[in-house]
């Protein structure tokens, strides 16, 4: 019973110090309302679950982004990339202390709805300063082929501004 | 755009999920007390149940034949029929159990779930095309039997199921070359591309 106590507790620690992660990974990959709450409650039993099996050979968070992404990208929905709903501005609530900062958050996620899934994570992974060699351990592509993508996803990016 | 300065605020930017915490504490008492699974195991579930159903379905024929002379090619077909299907789903069953999505680098994990796709619609399939023998032996029997309205009820009924059957096989082969498609589109390189196997 003990066991399972300090289970929980270790559970809750590490999506407390982790939820950013989930969130923005999650909002990348979800369509509408319910699609992020099945992605939440999907990633957090996956953790849950891989939680005894972490041995601590890479980062927590290194971690927590593989298990984020992977569900994501298993549990993708073929209509995702057709752009989401508004609801989820409803569901996610940005500290408003910079309008036009904000603003652009918001258009860039829109954008990158509009990327595959593997882009998805690549640029999810840059945009939070990993290395390339954490992008390439995490994605299973190689270094060289991470640093081409990110160039042609920044590109796309910018060609999607600009219609 | 400058993703640039977008990179720079991305570190900033928090998002805060309404009830988010109060979520999670719930979700991680269910869990303890092993009453929440993930989407994976609950298809393992139905696959696990489909495959004991297949399994013991032959029983009953056996039962059956040794009450009433069955005839042979029915008999026959029925039980090629189940032992075919409980081999298609006892295969997928064991390649979930064995599929560990969270251990695998997204590559991999993209892969997998391609196949998973696959496998499930390709076992559709299979159904269908072991049924068609099976079915025919049945009309057959039925036929047998002289009774007019029975007769025609049954052809109807395999004409329509038949009709039903193939256009689910259009429908889940197009969606297979969608995602083949898009599957080519995220790991377009070519020294990535390795999914055949």
């Amino acid at each position: 019973m003990k066991r399972k106590e300090e289970k929980e507790q270790i559970f809750l620690d590490t999506i407390e110090r982790n939820r950013q992660i989930i969130y923005k990974v999650c909002y990348m990959y979800a369509s509408d309302d319910e699609h992020f709450k099945d992605l939440y409650q999907e990633i957090l039993i996956n953790i849950w679950q891989g939680l005894d099996g972490f041995r601590g050979d890479s980062q927590i968070s290194t971690w927590i982004y593989r298990t984020c992404i992977n569900t994501c990208v298993t549990l993708y929905r073929r209509n995702s990339k057709l752009g989401r709903a508004q609801s989820l501005d409803v569901l996610i609530d940005v500290p408003d202390d910079d309008g036009d900062k904000v603003a652009g958050m918001k258009e860039l996620y829109r954008l990158i709805g509009r990327l595959n899934r593997m882009e998805k994570a690549i640029i999810l992974l840059w945009l939070d300063e990993k290395s390339y060699d954490e992008i390439a351990y995490i994605t299973g592509l190689s270094r060289n082929n991470v640093a081409s993508r990110i160039h042609r996803i920044k590109v796309k990016l910018a060609e999607y501004a600009k219609e | 755009m400058d993703i640039e300065e977008l990179k720079r605020n991305w570190q900033q930017l928090e998002l805060r999920v309404n009830k988010a915490e109060f979520e999670n504490r719930r979700l991680a008492e269910r869990l303890c007390k092993n009453n929440a699974t993930g989407i994976k195991h609950k298809l393992m579930a139905r696959y696990r149940a489909m495959t004991i159903v297949c399994a013991i379905s032959p029983l009953w024929i056996i039962l059956f034949n040794i009450q009433m002379n069955v005839n042979a090619y029915l008999f026959a077909g029925y039980i090629s029929f189940f032992v075919i299907m409980a081999l298609a789903t006892g295969y997928i069953w064991f390649w979930l159990a064995n599929t560990d999505y969270m251990s695998m680098t997204v590559k991999d994990a993209i892969i997998a779930a391609y196949k998973a796709e696959r496998l499930c619609k390709n076992h559709n399939w299979i159904g269908f095309v072991t049924g068609i023998p099976l079915l025919v032996f049945l009309m057959i029997t039925i036929s047998e039997t002289g009774e007019y309205v029975i007769i025609t009820g049954a052809w109807a009924g395999l004409i329509v199921g038949g009709l039903i059957g193939l256009y689910i096989r259009l429908r889940n082969r197009r969606l297979l070359r969608e995602m083949r498609r898009m599957l080519e589109d995220e790991l377009d390189d070519t020294d990535e591309c390795s999914f055949n196997a």
